[in-house]
């Protein structure tokens, strides 16, 4: 409102927290959330590591560890990978894409509001940055052991955090509502 | 003085980093309500805490993993994890696996507990330090999830029945609550109360 | 605080009041307890156990099994407390299973793998690892938790008794322990249906009560009349027929084992009850033993029996066996008592014969040759089966006078015949000589054959009578009698007899004449077959003898009639006789040899076997080769032939090669002469002379011309040096000569003979350059010559020069190259790999790969080549190549136009 959010960071004098973040440009982020959404079912769904002992191999998607979590007798677990690893970052791709797609061109969201909640929260919950790590920890624990194969999933899915990562890294509050407020 | 002045008729949006002022009810650019400092934050933080605290304890000393082989049964606790890692020369993931799993929690809990007792008593001593811990803990907080997700791959990847089987321990889910509400107590805090002198409304 | 509250909402530093957010760590500390009341309070039932070995226990890791399945784990493993001699477990149950397991009278044991010599068991748990089962007090959940609480166990040292399937216990006494042992198996066809669970002195102490124990769904196999013996752990069963060896399970073998065998009628009999006795029998056999016992009484005469094994035999069939001998004082004679078989028991009855069977060996006659692996043995037979039983018989030294069909010859000499001698039809024993007597007239002898009725078939008026002895027996032109003949019958001499046609008179002659030799027999047999009868002569017999076979193309074509010495010529005179259809392939030019025994010819290649049949390997064999020829003869009757020892001997008329050396190198006669590795020749003989040995070679004819004048001839021994392995066939075949043949039109006769390989292109024609070099290096004979990388000779010979200041090299280029060589030519040492570190990296030249490992010389020539080097002309070796000479490339060009 007062000027261009995107010019620079303010800092707060007093503790040194940043209070107003530099943003990109909003068809950045737009383009970002679309190409995270082209990633996420393949990132999902695709094989991740396979594990082969002997004869027999096991595949292990993030949905199966979901499926074995809640076999196991730990729906709690299920649901908090399932929160973390899926629905979360699901829902960060799906607001940004509606909220940037009418900024980016100039309209104003209906939901703004509750759409700038959701995400404003959700920013939190999304770990898939933590979950290459859980891979990687997985892969050199297991490799000890026996024969271990990337699947096709772990690079949709690094390319997947990469793009949740960056739209996280371009959000900002200030940007969009004054976004928001230019548009007509 | 000025500070004080500043916070007093002034109130900065969490949500849409707006600085209005203090008697709007509602930010006027977002339309949340106003607040100066987060809701209820020291008994919301400190709850949190507390109860992260009592999922520490079961968390670390009972097996998380399960490991059943033609050889072995073993329950694996968190540490045991750790020290496989070094066991077999894994320094590096051994380490990582040690801070994101005990020494992260630990340290945030502590943290939270240090910082909630220097509001408490209004201690003025080195604010920004604190402030700058108050942001590592909730910069790294979220990865103690990792060991959660191992598990979860562990499990999903090694299933060859009568060889080899792996399954979550019941420790897995205390770990879980641990770490979520730890991310809940960090989030619960405002560091603006650091500021604020004690007795000064 | 009012103060506050007194604030508008969005400046409240607080709110006020109890938050409800601090439900979170109430219930944080609800589940935090329960979890732990779960694990810790609730986790199950806790047990001790008190074990006398803990090996192979670890906390927290081994399970309490149950059924194969896990229901609890072993928290803690420490040493009592009271007690150092034991350990005390601490064990966490299940809770769903804690209920049944802490039950009084519950049995806990541990499993570990067990390899012992008696027992192998667990094996399990090698992969597993060690657990404790445990094996409920009763098999019904009711009665189980109507028993009392108990949580303190103890042990046991093995598995306790089933409770699931507890069986059926059996209690079996035995006259003493034996070898079975605890844990022993109890079989049935081989099938472990029981264990022997424990072994007690009986209550009178006469013998052992084992106490059996057979699994419940075998136990409708035990009924009374089940039989139960110790297991044979190893049975040997031999005989002059083979030799039979049975071994029971492995177990059994080291632990001993108890059989259980049921006969026909034992299903008939009731089935058993819990504790039934039974007793225990030292074999199968015994059990089927009549209970009463059979005497036999021996006037004189060693019997050399053995109480409780030698067997006695009912017409060849076991049908008991000795179990006592005594010797009565009084009576002056062996008693020896009998156990028959139960069915064999009425067969000793009143018309019952007893004979003891020992092995007599005399020059010509053998008898009872079984009983040398079998023992002796008593023998019986009843003429009346039916007749009444009887318990007291004398025990005969001889066989029971036969019954059969009589049959007299007559012969001039008696030589060596006796009673109880066999008749042989084909080896087959079919009668025996029963008496024989002086003719009437006095000038012959009758002797008089009883043949067994069921193979008077066998004989009719063309039947032919021959005296055999000893190993001469043989019978037959087919001769199949060595592969069917026992050996008793080989051992043994006896009468053959030969029906030579079955279409003649069925009846038997009043008399038949006795042939006194096989070659008798034979050629009056011959005499009414149609044939030629030729003589050899050998130089000595060999394995041949009367009835060896005639052999051609590998078909039996006739046979040896008989052999004689001929005094005169000094020669064995060797007659035989040839079926007519196959006289036409006799000529004047066939050539007979001796296709006696095995002919292997073993060389690198393989190994050879030639034979003419089997029969020529046991008793040798005559071939005969005919070459084709229109115009030679065909044989006459007793024309004379010469009998080559072999065939090689046969089909080679050799030349005579006499050679002359210093040292025999190891040569022996018999060694072969070799050319381009083939056989052409083998040394006959080697002997002393002055200067040193001379060595007789006889040289195929075939390959007479490769003797010439200037024919070599050098040894080949086996070597081993640092340079490698020389000649490796002769380490197998044995040193051997090799010819070099040579060019001239004369023939040669007397030569000598080189210690090794002559110089390389000893006799070629090609140039040979001297050159000169400081020290030989690695070059040896045969070391390559290259021209620009490619092979144009190698070194002859070398030898230090003549004032030791250097060594001379012999390099032989061949003709075709001989031009590259000029008289301004460039030697220098391809030895090796010369290697080039240069900043760039290293960098190896090399003449070729040969070269790396023998050496090589190199030549170059120059691009201004003088004339073409002369025979013997010197060059000197130089140690590297000089650079310029690798650029050198001068056109030249060869005048021989053979090497276009």
């Amino acid at each position: 409102m007062h000027d261009d959010p995107s010019a620079k960071e303010i800092h707060c004098p007093r503790c040194d927290n940043c209070v107003r973040k530099k943003s990109c440009p909003l068809a950045f982020s737009l383009g970002l959330a679309i190409a995270a959404l082209i990633m996420f079912i393949p990132a999902i769904s695709l094989p991740i590591l396979t594990f082969e002992l002997g004869n027999d191999a096991q595949q292990g998607t993030t949905l199966s560890a979901l499926y074995y979590f809640y076999n196991d007798g730990y729906p709690e677990l299920s649901l908090l990978v399932f929160l973390t690893t899926v629905l979360a970052p699901f829902v960060q791709i799906i607001i940004s894409l509606l909220l940037y797609f009418p900024l980016n061109r100039n309209i104003k969201p209906k939901q703004m509001k509750i759409y700038f909640k959701i995400l404003y929260h959700v920013r939190h919950w999304v770990m898939l940055d933590i979950y290459v790590i859980a891979v990687l920890i997985t892969y050199i624990k297991l490799s000890a052991i026996s024969e271990l194969l990337y699947g096709a999933g772990i690079v949709m899915f690094v390319f997947l955090m990469l793009f949740s990562f960056m739209l996280r890294y371009c959000f900002s509050a200030t940007a969009l509502w004054k976004a928001y407020h230019d548009a007509r | 003085m000025t500070h004080d002045d500043l916070s007093m008729d002034k109130a900065f949006c969490l949500h849409c980093k707006h600085l209005s002022s203090a008697q709007l009810h509602i930010c006027p650019v977002c339309n949340e309500p106003l607040r100066q400092r987060k809701k209820n934050s020291i008994s919301r933080t400190w709850a949190l805490s507390l109860a992260a605290l009592c999922f520490f304890i079961p968390a670390n000393i009972f097996p998380i993993m399960k490991t059943l082989s033609i050889t072995t049964y073993e329950n694996n606790t968190i540490l045991d994890g750790v020290f496989y890692f070094y066991k077999n020369g894994e320094f590096f993931v051994g380490t990582v696996v040690f801070i994101a799993s005990i020494f992260i929690p630990a340290v945030k809990m502590l943290v939270l507990f240090f910082l909630l007792l220097s509001v408490k008593i209004g201690s003025r001593w080195r604010r920004e330090e604190k402030n700058s811990l108050y942001k590592a803990i909730h910069l790294i907080g979220r990865w103690s999830m990792l060991d959660i997700f191992v598990i979860g791959l562990m499990v999903s990847l090694v299933q060859f029945g009568e060889i080899a089987v792996v399954t979550t321990g019941y420790a897995a889910p205390s770990f879980a609550a641990m770490v979520i509400l730890t991310l809940l107590a960090t989030e619960s805090f405002d560091t603006r109360l650091l500021w604020d002198e004690k007795g000064k409304k | 605080m009012n103060e506050n509250d007194a604030l508008p909402r969005g400046l409240r530093k607080e709110e006020r009041g109890i938050s409800l957010v601090w439900v979170a760590p109430i219930v944080a500390i609800l589940i935090t307890a329960g979890i732990i009341w779960e694990s810790y309070i609730n986790a199950g039932a806790r047990i001790t156990i008190v074990i006398e070995n803990g090996e192979g226990i670890k906390d927290g890791k081994t399970a309490i099994m149950y059924k194969g399945i896990k229901i609890g784990v072993v928290e803690d493993i420490r040493i009592m407390p009271d007690d150092v001699s034991m350990l005390e477990i601490t064990a966490l149950i299940d809770k769903e299973s804690s209920d049944g397991i802490t039950r009084e009278g519950n049995q806990f044991w541990k499993v570990a793998p067990k390899v012992s010599i008696t027992e192998v068991s667990g094996l399990d748990t090698i992969i597993s690892g060690v657990y404790i089962a445990v094996m409920p007090a009763a098999n019904s959940n009711e009665e189980l938790m109507s028993r009392p609480y108990q949580d303190h166990f103890i042990a046991l040292d093995s598995p306790p008794v089933d409770i699931f399937d507890p069986g059926l216990s059996l209690i079996v006494s035995a006259a003493d322990k034996g070898d079975v042992s605890i844990g022993a198996p109890v079989l049935y066809k081989k099938q472990a249906i029981g264990i022997v669970e424990d072994k007690k002195l009986s209550t009178d102490g006469e013998g052992v009560d084992l106490y059996l124990r057979i699994q419940s769904r075998y136990a409708d196999l035990i009924h009374e009349k089940s039989v139960f013996s110790k297991m044979d752990a190893l049975q040997v069963k031999a005989s002059l027929s083979g030799l039979t060896l049975k071994m029971g399970s492995f177990t059994s073998f080291l632990s001993g084992g108890i059989n259980v065998s049921n006969t026909q009628d034992t299903f008939a009999s009731p089935k058993v009850k819990q504790k039934q006795l039974f007793s225990l029998f030292e074999s199968f056999e015994e059990s089927l033993l009549a209970e009463d016992e059979v005497h036999l009484n021996m006037k004189e005469g060693s019997h050399k029996l053995e109480a409780g094994l030698s067997k006695v035999y009912y017409r060849g069939v076991e049908a008991g066996l000795v179990s006592a001998l005594a010797y009565d004082l009084t009576k002056e004679e062996t008693q020896v008592q009998l156990k028959l078989h139960k069915e064999f028991r009425v067969l000793a009855n009143k018309k019952a014969y007893f004979w003891l069977v020992e092995p007599k060996i005399g020059f010509d006659h053998v008898e009872g040759l079984d009983t040398i692996i079998r023992g002796n043995y008593i023998n019986f037979t009843t003429s009346d089966t039916k007749a009444k039983p009887k318990r007291a018989f004398t025990l005969n030294d001889k066989k029971p006078q036969r019954e059969g069909v009589q049959v007299l010859l007559h012969a001039r000499n008696l030589d060596n015949i006796q009673e109880e001698m066999g008749v042989f039809y084909h080896g087959l024993e079919i009668g025996l000589v029963s008496s024989y007597a002086i003719s009437k007239e006095k000038q012959s002898f009758i002797i008089e054959l009883v043949i067994e009725p069921q193979y008077r078939k066998l004989l009719n008026a063309s039947s032919l009578f021959c005296h055999k002895s000893g190993f001469e027996l043989k019978a037959g032109l087919d001769g199949v009698e060595l592969k069917s003949g026992s050996l008793e019958t080989i051992v043994r001499g006896g009468i053959a007899i030969e029906t030579p046609n079955f279409q003649a008179d069925a009846r038997l002659k009043k008399s038949y004449k006795l042939y006194g030799s096989d070659a008798e027999l034979r050629k009056a047999e011959y005499l009414s077959k149609k044939g030629i009868f030729l003589s050899l002569i050998a130089d000595k017999l060999g394995s041949l003898k009367e009835g060896s076979p005639l052999y051609y193309k590998q078909i039996r074509v006739g046979e040896v009639v008989s052999y004689k010495w001929n005094t005169q010529t000094k020669n064995v005179l060797i007659d035989i006789f040839i079926i007519d259809e196959y006289a036409n392939e006799i000529h004047e030019d066939t050539l007979f040899y001796n296709a006696s025994g095995l002919n292997a010819s073993f060389s690198l290649s393989g190994l050879e076997i030639n034979m003419e049949s089997l029969e020529t390997i046991m008793s040798g064999g005559i071939s005969f080769y005919t070459p084709v020829s229109l115009e030679a003869k065909t044989a006459r009757n007793h024309e004379q032939f010469p009998l080559y020892g072999s065939k090689d001997a046969a089909m080679n008329q050799y030349k005579d090669v006499t050679l002359y050396a210093k040292d025999s190198y190891g040569l022996i006669a018999g060694n072969t002469v070799m050319y381009k590795s083939v056989a052409v020749g083998h040394i006959e003989s080697v002997s002393l002379n002055k200067e040193g040995v001379a060595l007789h070679l006889k040289i195929n004819s075939r390959h007479a011309d490769l003797i010439k004048e200037d024919t070599l001839f050098w040894s080949e021994v086996f070597e081993v040096s640092l340079q490698g392995v020389k000649n490796f066939s002769a380490a197998l075949k044995g040193t051997y000569i090799v010819i070099e043949p040579g060019n001239s039109g004369n023939k040669g006769e007397y030569f000598h003979l080189m210690p090794k390989k002559p110089v390389a292109h000893f006799k070629e024609k090609g140039l040979r350059v001297v050159v000169q070099a400081q020290r030989l290096g690695g070059i040896q004979e045969n070391t390559p010559l290259y021209y620009r990388q490619l092979r144009i000779g190698s070194v002859s010979q070398y030898r230090l020069s003549d004032d030791a200041t250097g060594v001379d090299i012999e390099v032989f280029v061949e003709p075709c190259y001989a031009h590259l060589v000029r008289a301004n030519s460039y030697f220098y040492n391809a030895s090796g790999i010369s290697v080039d570190l240069s900043l760039s990296g290293a960098k190896i030249e090399t003449e070729s790969l040969e070269s790396i490992l023998t050496g090589g010389i190199g030549v170059a020539t120059p691009d201004d080549a003088a004339e073409q080097a002369k025979d013997s002309q010197l060059f000197v070796l130089h140690d590297e190549i000089d650079k310029k000479a690798l650029k050198w490339a001068p056109k030249l060009y060869s005048s021989d136009p053979m090497c276009e």
